[in-house]
């Protein structure tokens, strides 16, 4: 069977791809999140406008 | 989003599992996988940061400020990633964490705090206008530390290696090692101008808010 493990170093390895992976995941969320926001507060801001109509 | 996803994975797997161990640095070469597309990207963005704002305060185009504000905390994020995965491979290879004395080191720490300062002097104007001028010429001197980062190991001594990829003579390195460098440097770019994108795109809506355009995106549908 595969050994993943059977690199000279894979702690370090491992632990630099991780934590590579782990921002990659942190910028998507943070992108995400950040679209959602601002088109929640645009429509707030819609919704208001609409009501003083 | 997705072909660079599956061309980061490309790579990962084939420069974990497949491209054979360095001779002199063994596995822990691996690291250049992940290190090199988050550092060759922290010194992009901040490069086309400053084309940015030299283009908003010379044309005055928003479009370009509204890509400096987006762009700063991915580039942030990017160089503390080159840092973390730099000071992991710098543990076994050169036998410590950090090197206070080495140019390259220190230079893109500094890029660290400009990005850092950049989104400090920004969250401290409350005037849009006002916060795009000032942290623009923030970001002009700063770009002074780009030209520096990349010829800091020619000019002065330092621990880390010179160029292994954009050499005159061509890169340095076996065809089986840099395969996959190039898949996960492409695939993280692409990944990355993706993230780069969704976040302009809701920074040019939310800054044309009053506006009747954006009023009409949001009416025609409920997912923008």
């Amino acid at each position: 069977m595969f050994d993943f493990f059977d690199m000279e170093y894979a702690s370090f390895v491992y632990s630099a791809f991780v934590i590579f992976f782990i921002v990659i995941g942190i910028c998507t969320k943070s992108a995400l999140d950040l679209n959602k926001n601002y088109m929640k507060t645009i429509r707030i801001i819609l919704n208001e406008l609409e009501a003083k109509k | 989003m997705s072909v660079g996803m599956l061309l980061l994975l490309f790579g990962v797997i084939n420069g974990l599992y497949f491209a054979p161990p360095d001779y002199q640095q063994s596995d822990a070469f691996r690291i250049i996988y992940v290190h090199v597309p988050a550092a060759y990207i922290s010194m992009m963005t901040y490069s086309l940061m400053a084309v940015a704002s030299v283009i908003g305060l010379i044309w005055r185009i928003k479009i370009a400020f509204a890509f400096t504000s987006s762009a700063a905390s991915l580039g942030a994020w990017f160089t503390f990633l080159a840092l973390v995965t730099g000071s992991i491979w710098g543990r076994p290879m050169w036998g410590t964490w950090w090197e206070w004395g080495d140019p390259r080191l220190t230079s893109e720490l500094l890029m660290l705090f400009l990005y850092l300062g950049y989104m400090a002097l920004r969250a401290s104007i409350n005037d849009t206008q006002k916060a795009d001028k000032l942290s623009s010429i923030f970001i002009l001197v700063g770009a002074i530390n780009v030209p520096i980062i990349h010829y800091s190991v020619e000019w002065w001594s330092s621990l880390h290696q010179t160029s292994t990829l954009l050499k005159l003579d061509g890169p340095s390195i076996a065809t089986s090692m840099l395969i996959p460098l190039m898949a996960t440097i492409i695939g993280t770019m692409f990944y990355f101008i993706s993230l780069l994108l969704i976040r302009v795109r809701a920074e040019v809506i939310f800054r044309n808010r009053r506006s009747k355009w954006v009023k009409d995106l949001i009416l025609e549908s409920k997912h923008v």
